[in-house]
């Protein structure tokens, strides 16, 4: 074990991948000499050389296509964008190209790539580098969408997602970059597609990702305090979902907070909703609170971003609305 | 006047939870002669008609059309005299629904927008999560008379611990047929499982009747109704089987002595046996072992009388994962498989999934019956048995063989079916009630 | 001349524009039938393009080509009948019936594949390009895309990051006048597209796309200088649309005599003139009967193929476990 902080887990998972493999390269906006915006690439060009890590010119569109058939002609790209905000600008290559060649082309090709980018507020960036945009990709059948919590799920999933033969978008936080946590040491991979229960609990099941996790460790404690025994489950992988997790925790609780950073109207929280309906509805004690941004643009000045965003004391209240 | 419940303990419910009562063929108030069409079920294996027992006037309905009952629910009464005022048609409050509904007060008010309202609103719709009505369902409580202390007064878990623990506080119940309403499943875990009884005044000593491996207690749904009314029937869920899953047997003297126990904690002393199978070998165990005193015994392809059993039957019964390939075992146990209901070896692998009744029983053959050798001899207990003893056995047989038969004593009448396999029960019905009836009858 | 077909090349180049242009026609009459399915783009009077640049390619060289990509499919070694099962969504199909004449791909074939975005295919290509840069290889990427797609953003990121790396990619511009139904002039500023590549410090020719040996020369010495290392090149190949933009196009807005005097020089016309002097009626003749017979075949046999069976995709299950 040793204690990292989440970009440095991250930098480990592709130094080792880089080693491991050399069909592994990196490219993407300023993460070549400059090491990346927030350090995930850092030195990893001085020790691979240009060709295998690139700093690229501002083409998000067109490096997220190259790195779809870069894919499928046999390396294993991972592209980062710098912001989730610019994912929108990549739709193309995700919805139209990398989602549907495996299916469309009768499995005659593989598509490892990995596209990591960090979406989320609280950093003052304004209305067009806070959001999430979490459930806009997991919407896309045949892209894993995963967003870890702590640096010890950073490095084992961003390891495993670059050896998945299927497009993964691995979804950072830019208030993640820094918190520090025990990372096993050698070649440690984290499935995609499990949840991890965080904390054990009997009265009520929240379920998050990504910082929203963070949020809900400390309602926990707060909901401690209140006398409410609060389970708590980072699913980890937005798709794959890990739904037995979800259903097995509200077998036991009854009652179920989903908490997501992104808008709530057609959001990630409404597909887990959703899914528990389908999966647990016999189980729940009281319909399924929803904890996420409110429907508007995310706001630049400090009172008016804090706001908006979803934090522990919003999950405590929610937890006990629904235990009501 | 005595009111006497119309049941569905038997009527083909055996492996679900509760029968949907689709149709009522009488109306309160309304006279009705015994073998009438009373009440249509939905069940597993689609509707059910449930007859009527005795004459009478039809009393009361405790679930209208619509409704779910949970097996073994009272579902309405006939009484020997004709009701004073049966013109309130529809359902009134069931025996086992702790108060009187309230809706119309809460309706009349507006109430219900608070916690601690009853939960009814315009339209009769109880609010409730979707965990308390699976609950209530379970447990056979009606959700119209609980308060809901959730919001808009929505019932939630606790309220259904609270109703139900209120049940358990008070088990006597204002209805007429209170006394007589059989005891519904039991939600404890671990409790066994009250009996099923047919009727509560005992005329004469009881019937018991034990299934065979594999079954439960409903395998006598086909012949509880053609047995004389005079005699109280009982049947049991072997250790390991049906509600009894969480009872185990290593060998066929813990299974006598489990149902021994029961028995004797029915406050019963003498009895009737009649045993199928597995059930005939317990009963013949259970005769043994002397604490009850057997009256009669009819054993139906009983096992204990020879070495041979069926393993792939065995083995192909505790092992299918797909209703398809169960259903191709169970028409090895009978020689028509026309005769096995549409549905029933989905239903029966559903139970056995649903109880994780599957590994229990698994269990328990590996005890009885390993390597396709039954376990446990009882030709010398059939020998000792003083009682009027008559043995059923099918020609066609595939289970065990019916020439086991040929080693019973000179006492015991032995009939040997035609056309008929393992289950004489199930398979010819009407002659299997007979002669149940005629060794009943023979003990005087 | 340098890079020039031999005879035996050329002929073959002309077969495989026979067997498209019968595709073409037979595509056309079973439409009007009403017994094909969605709208089919048609490349007649195109074949030069995407039969002549794809000659020039090797087996383990890469092509993206467009929503009009039949040519391209055969051009690269693809033969009529998994091109034509797919078209008629058999499980026979290239594609097992999952792509339709739009999407068709055989991987084995480099043919990675066709792309009904407009203008997606140019990324796509110098993406192919990138990995084989990356892992070392010899290989060339090729896109043949039309003068629709030139005016995309993607078209500039794309050839901008091309030139800047020195991807072994050619881009093959397929110049038929036409986007949709907007003709070029109301699309863009320039009328020579390849002028652009000048932006990108990559060489540029301008060739007469319905001659298939001036298509072949000129996309023959990108293909050799991308393979040395040198970089990217481009070649616009002048040509025209004869048959409307799919089975949909009402038609009506291009000038009936431009299709006449484009249809004057028609790419077969063309080919079998430079090629009857060299191996005389009688070879071409053979070629030819065999070219129709082998199409006939073709359609034959996928037309009476079993259409696929439909199943659920576990790979896009949104759940890790089945349920």
């Amino acid at each position: 074990m040793a204690l990292m902080r989440y970009a440095e887990a991250l930098n480990a998972a592709l130094r080792e991948e880089m080693l491991a493999d050399p069909s592994v390269f990196l490219f993407g906006e300023d993460i070549g000499r400059y090491g990346g915006v927030f350090k995930v690439s850092k030195g990893l060009m001085e020790e691979f050389g240009e060709s295998r890590v690139r700093d690229t010119p501002i083409s998000e569109q067109a490096l997220t296509a190259m790195a779809v058939t870069a894919a499928m002609t046999g390396t294993r790209p991972v592209l980062e964008i710098m912001y989730a905000d610019f994912v929108p600008l990549t739709l193309d290559a995700l919805v139209n190209q990398a989602s549907i060649y495996n299916y469309i082309w009768n499995d005659q090709v593989k598509m490892p790539f990995v596209l990591r980018t960090q979406g989320g507020g609280g950093a003052g960036a304004g209305a067009q580098h806070s959001k999430a945009l979490d459930s806009m990709l997991a919407h896309i059948p045949g892209i894993k969408v995963v967003a870890p919590s702590t640096p010890a799920d950073a490095k084992g999933m961003l390891k495993a997602a670059i050896r998945d033969d299927q497009p993964v978008v691995f979804l950072e936080h830019k208030l993640l970059y820094n918190i520090r946590g025990e990372v096993p040491d050698g070649d440690v991979t984290v499935p995609l597609g499990k949840a991890a229960t965080v904390r054990d609990g009997n009265d009520v099941s929240i379920f998050a990702t990504s910082k929203m996790v963070v949020e809900a460790r400390k309602a926990a404690e707060l909901l401690a305090a209140d006398g409410v025994s609060a389970e708590v489950i980072d699913l980890r992988s937005l798709r794959p979902l890990d739904v037995n997790a979800i259903v097995t925790s509200i077998a036991k609780t009854h009652h179920a907070v989903v908490v997501n950073e992104g808008w709530r109207f057609c959001g990630y929280a409404a597909e887990l909703s959703a899914t528990i309906m389908d999966h647990a509805f016999d189980e729940l004690d009281a319909p399924v609170a929803r904890v996420t941004l409110p429907d508007m643009p995310i706001p630049y000045s400090e009172p008016l971003e804090v706001a908006m965003l979803p934090n522990a004391e919003k999950i405590r209240a929610a937890a006990l609305a629904t235990l009501k | 006047m005595a009111n006497h419940p119309i049941s569905i303990e038997s009527a083909g419910g055996e492996y679900m939870e509760s029968v949907l009562v689709l149709d009522w063929a009488v109306k309160p108030g309304e006279p009705v002669k015994a073998g009438q069409l009373i009440v249509t079920v939905e069940t597993a294996k689609a509707a059910t008609e449930v007859a009527a027992e005795r004459d009478g006037w039809l009393a009361e309905t405790f679930f209208s059309e619509g409704q779910e009952a949970p097996v073994g629910a009272v579902l309405g009464t006939i009484s020997d005299t004709k009701p004073a005022d049966a013109s309130a048609g529809g359902p009134k409050s069931r025996p086992l629904a702790a108060p009187a509904p309230v809706m119309a007060a809460a309706t009349a008010e507006g109430a219900s927008s608070e916690a601690g309202a009853p939960a009814a609103v315009a339209g009769g719709r109880v609010i409730a999560s979707p965990l308390a009505r699976r609950l209530a369902r379970e447990a056979g409580l009606d959700l119209c008379g609980i308060s809901g202390s959730g919001p808009r007064g929505r019932i939630k878990q606790r309220d259904v611990a609270a109703a139900l623990s209120a049940r358990g506080e008070q088990p006597a119940i204002a209805s007429p047929v209170a006394s007589a309403a059989p005891q519904v499943a039991s939600t404890a875990g671990g409790a066994p499982q009250a009996p099923v009884v047919s009727s509560v005044t005992r005329k004469a000593d009881p019937v018991i009747l034990l299934h065979g491996f594999g079954a439960d207690r409903s395998a006598w749904r086909q012949v509880l109704p053609l047995l004389p009314a005079e005699f109280e029937t009982i049947t049991l869920d072997l250790p390991g089987h049906g509600a009894e899953t969480g009872r185990s047997a290593q060998g066929i003297e813990d299974l006598a002595l489990d149902v021994s126990d029961r028995i004797e904690a029915l406050g019963i002393e003498r009895s009737h046996l009649v045993g199928h199978s597995l059930g005939g070998a317990t009963a013949l165990a259970l005769t043994a072992l002397g604490r009850v005193a057997v009256r009669s015994l009819t054993l139906l392809a009983p096992g204990g009388l020879g070495p041979e059993i069926n393993a792939g039957f065995i083995g192909g019964l505790t092992r299918s994962t797909t209703a398809e390939a169960l259903e191709r075992w169970l028409s090895v146990m009978v020689a028509d498989p026309n005769v096995l209901p549409q549905g029933y070896a989905r239903a029966v692998l559903r139970s056995m999934e649903r109880n994780g009744q599957k590994a229990v029983l698994a269990a328990l053959a590996e005890r009885l019956f390993a390597g396709g050798t039954q376990a446990f001899d009882l030709l010398s207990a059939l020998r000792r048995v003083s009682v009027p003893t008559r043995i059923v056995w099918g020609r066609s047989d595939r289970v065990i063989p019916h020439a086991h038969s040929l080693r019973a004593p000179g006492s015991a009448a032995v009939h040997l079916l035609d056309g008929v396999g393992h289950v004489p029960q199930m398979e010819a019905p009407e002659l299997t009630a007979r002669l149940i009836a005629e060794t009943l009858r023979s003990a005087g | 001349m340098k890079n020039t077909p031999s005879v035996e090349e050329h002929l073959e180049i002309y077969r495989k524009m026979l067997l498209v242009r019968h595709l073409e026609e037979g595509l056309g009459a079973l439409h009007k039938e009403g017994r094909t399915r969605g709208p089919i783009h048609r490349c007649d009077g195109q074949e030069a393009v995407g039969v002549a640049a794809t000659a020039v390619l090797e087996a383990g060289d890469k092509v993206a080509t467009t929503h009009r990509g039949h040519a391209v499919y055969i051009g690269k070694g693809m033969n009529p009948y998994p091109v034509i099962a797919e078209i008629f969504g058999r499980a026979t199909g290239a594609c097992a019936g999952r792509a339709g004449h739009m999407l068709v791909a055989d991987a084995d074939k480099g043919v990675i594949g066709g792309n009904a975005i407009v203008g997606a295919g140019i990324p796509a290509a110098a993406g192919m390009a990138l990995s084989m840069q990356v892992l070392g290889q010899k290989n060339v990427a090729m896109c043949v895309f039309g003068d629709g797609a030139a005016q995309t953003g993607i078209c500039h990121e794309a050839m901008n990051m091309a030139g800047l790396w020195k991807l072994p990619v050619v881009f093959v511009l397929e110049h038929n006048q036409f986007g949709l139904t907007v003709p070029s002039d109301v699309q863009s500023p320039v009328e020579d597209l390849s002028v652009r590549a000048a932006g990108y410090a990559m060489p540029a020719e301008i060739v007469d796309g319905n001659d298939a040996v001036a298509v072949y020369r000129a996309v023959s010495s990108m293909v050799d200088r991308a393979r040395r290392g040198e970089g990217p090149g481009m070649v616009e190949c002048k040509t025209y649309r004869l048959e409307g933009f799919s089975t949909s196009d009402m038609g009506g807005y291009q000038k009936p005599e431009d299709i006449a005097s484009w249809k004057e020089r028609d790419p077969l016309l063309v080919s079998r003139k430079a090629l009857l002097g060299e191996v005389g009626e009688n070879r071409l003749a053979a070629i030819e009967a065999a070219a129709k017979a082998e199409v006939d075949a073709a359609f034959a046999t996928a037309l009476s193929d079993p259409m696929p069976e439909f199943s659920i995709d576990e790979n896009c299950n949104p759940y890790s476990e089945a349920l």
